[in-house]
């Protein structure tokens, strides 16, 4: 068996306010075989933490405690303009969509639906966003 | 808060002593509360819909109306009452909104 090489499992990084919902997309994204380096609560940790663990995903929730997902979103693209950021979300106006991709999300995902449909949102783009972290990496 | 009066929700300033609450003042007027993600009146979200000027009072030194201002806030609100009800999307609009993106570049 040739170790060297298995491809690195993808980092994400989880940033949502309420516990359950971390949980949640712990359970979905390790189901996709990436592995989750770190969790914040807040935007401030969320900018944080994304220092410090530089992970290939981020996905950040808009309405927390303290800095907004927005703001920490622009914080993170301005640390790292190739920065993968997926927000998700229960904001459905579709100025706050369109000021997420205008900063650079990658993807806008409603979180406010059943837990398999959540799982199936998440899964239908994450083969993208690999070929693109082992393109950027190659 | 100065004194220890319990306010209703929508209230900007304390009824008793008058004191600014935190709040969140949606662009159409309505008072929220200020960790709620959306205005209990017109719906928008408001991370984009908070007004973020400060709360000025309406009423001069002598207690009067100042029309002029409640004229020019009451158009202010309504455009804003106009235009947010059109702005809901749903996750397949998303889809369609990036792959539009994409496109583009």
């Amino acid at each position: 068996m040739n170790e060297t090489s298995e491809k690195p499992k993808v980092r994400v990084l989880i940033v949502d306010d309420e516990r359950h919902i971390r949980s949640l997309i712990r359970l979905i994204v390790s189901g996709l075989g990436a592995e989750v380096v770190g969790e914040a609560a807040d935007g401030i940790q969320a900018v944080d933490l994304y220092k410090q663990l530089s992970p290939d995903i981020t996905m950040m929730d808009i309405n927390m405690p303290k800095l907004d997902g927005i703001s920490a979103l622009k914080q993170i693209v301005a640390l790292n303009p190739r920065a993968l950021v997926i927000m998700m979300t229960s904001l459905n106006a579709i100025d706050v969509v369109r000021e997420c991709i205008d900063n650079g999300a990658r993807n806008y995902i409603l979180k406010n639906m059943p837990a398999d449909e959540l799982a199936k949102s998440i899964g239908e783009t994450w083969g993208e966003y690999l070929a693109d972290i082992r393109a950027a990496e190659s | 808060m100065s004194c220890s009066h319990s306010n209703s929700p929508g209230y900007a300033f304390c009824g008793t002593c008058g004191e600014l609450l935190p709040h969140a003042r949606c662009r159409c007027g309505f008072v929220a509360a200020v960790h709620d993600a959306y205005c209990g009146r017109c719906g928008a979200a408001l991370v984009m819909a908070a007004d973020a000027t400060p709360q000025r009072a309406v009423m001069d030194g002598d207690h009067r109306y100042d029309l002029e201002r409640l004229a020019a806030q009451a158009a202010e609100e309504n455009k804003f009452l106009e235009t947010t009800h059109k702005a809901r999307v749903t996750q397949d609009d998303i889809r369609k909104l990036l792959a539009k993106r994409r496109k583009k570049f």
